[in-house]
């Protein structure tokens, strides 16, 4: 019976020293610059790391919706649905909607149903063994600022990051590539689903399709971590946004640097990329479509 | 006895190959060696993930960021003391032209810029060669942290 125990905490050791020897491979090969640039193509420059300095869903959030607009509470994801998502994959996916629905409601100021959807990031991040940030310290620090917003919208951007570098520590970066996977796409659904006066749509349709750039990188930092099959599965769906946003037409001009008033350097020129009412009711589709298959109910 | 042995032994493995596999330089970017000036009357905010990274002399870590267009940004780099000069140059991700090195400018830490379009930049970071440092290391902690501020309008003469 002791000698079974053994066995069995033995077996258990090598196990976990596999996943780990796994997932460095995976970690280690995200520092290596062409791959990223092209993932079949191997090409090792060791003297060159490559970091991806990817954004919360309240920055792109927040820069698609520069002035404070109305809540539609029947777009994000509800809390009840929560408990039905049983496996890692979906639990991470729908930690990242939650995330960007918590973002959501904070820059509209809706405090109500924050501190709900809070506790359900807390709940689902401890599902997915995600320990050590959501203490009762951090819990206190929400509700005291429940009534400052901009602190709130701080915390919430600190918390994604947190969680991010928890999971890079522990080599789990395919975890965090669902999780931001599941907060970029609920963040493009919100910012798509969201327009609501036609005077305001080529604005925000024009800001949503500057997203691209964020979209690339955030491609190539998840493709980093294609060995694992669930990441593999949300590529196959993010490959026809990607294809998407590639379509658009750009206005481009020469970029230059220049120095203004005050000696300030300006980094000027750059692209202005051009939406038809076709891309964009394309787009629109594509994520109402890809959001929906990430927040059903897994099976 | 024998059991709780092992059991403690394994534990003792578990907890000191979970330390290995952590990163040695989390949270550098927080400490005494990394600061940003940020201009009096100014408010800069956090702009997207400040990263810590463990690096040696000579090596080029390079960071992808996007930034968007109509903002101020101040960009910090760091590395442990006495790691100087450290070199940056910010890389247009299209076309590799350089955009900005700070060598013109004597490896001055942090750059105040304002970018017009959104656009996708490299930031390639490097510890230069520093002969004078007393105690030298094969690896050290490198910081690099992107701030960002609503474009500061000028002020109409009166």
């Amino acid at each position: 019976m002791n000698n079974r125990i053994i066995r069995g905490f033995i077996g258990i050791a090598l196990l976990m020293v596999q996943c780990q020897a796994n997932n460095k491979k995976a970690s280690n090969i995200n520092l290596n610059s062409d791959t990223i640039v092209n993932i079949d193509t191997t090409r090792i420059d060791t003297n060159n790391k490559v970091t991806y300095m990817l954004l919360s869903p309240n920055e792109i959030l927040g820069e698609i919706f520069s002035d404070k607009h109305l809540l539609n509470i029947q777009l994000i994801n509800p809390i009840s649905s929560a408990v039905k998502y049983v496996d890692t994959k979906h639990q991470a996916l729908n930690l990242g909607v939650y995330i960007a629905d918590f973002a959501y409601l904070n820059l509209n100021e809706n405090k109500t149903n924050a501190l709900e959807y809070f506790k359900t990031i807390r709940d689902l991040a401890q599902k997915i063994n995600i320990y050590g940030y959501f203490n009762e310290g951090f819990f206190n620090r929400i509700e005291k600022n429940m009534a400052r917003n901009d602190s709130l919208i701080k915390i919430s951007q600190e918390m994604y990051y947190s969680m991010s570098d928890l999971l890079e520590n522990s080599s789990r970066q395919n975890i965090f590539a669902l999780i931001s996977s599941g907060a970029l796409i609920e963040s493009l659904y919100l910012s798509s689903m969201n327009i609501t006066k036609m005077s305001e749509y080529k604005t925000i349709a024009g800001k949503i399709f500057e997203q691209k750039y964020i979209f690339d990188n955030f491609y190539a930092f998840t493709s980093v971590y294609k060995n694992d099959k669930d990441v593999r599965s949300i590529l196959r769906q993010l490959d026809t946004l990607k294809k998407i946003l590639d379509e658009a037409d750009k206005k481009s001009s020469e970029k230059t640097v220049t120095q203004g008033n005050d000696n300030k350097v300006i980094i000027g020129g750059g692209d202005e990329i051009q939406v038809t009412d076709k891309l964009f009711n394309s787009f629109k589709e594509n994520v109402i479509a890809t959001r929906q298959e990430i927040v059903s109910i897994s099976k | 006895m024998s059991i709780k042995r092992t059991i403690t032994g394994l534990a003792l493995i578990f907890i000191i190959s979970n330390q290995i596999s952590s990163q040695p330089c989390k949270g550098f970017h927080e400490s005494k060696d990394c600061f940003v000036y940020i201009p009096e009357g100014r408010d800069f905010k956090q702009y997207s993930q400040a990263k810590s990274a463990l690096t040696a002399v000579g090596q080029k870590t390079t960071y992808k960021v996007v930034l968007f267009g109509g903002k101020d940004y101040i960009l910090g780099v760091c590395a442990e003391s006495g790691y100087r000069p450290i070199h940056f140059r910010i890389i247009d991700s299209q076309t590799k032209k350089v955009m900005y090195d700070n060598k013109d400018y004597d490896y001055i830490d942090s750059f105040n810029f304002t970018v017009e379009k959104t656009q996708p930049l490299d930031i390639e970071v490097q510890i230069l060669e520093n002969k004078k440092i007393s105690v030298k290391k094969d690896k050290m902690c490198v910081g690099i942290e992107i701030l960002w501020s609503t474009i500061l309008k000028p002020v109409p003469k009166k």
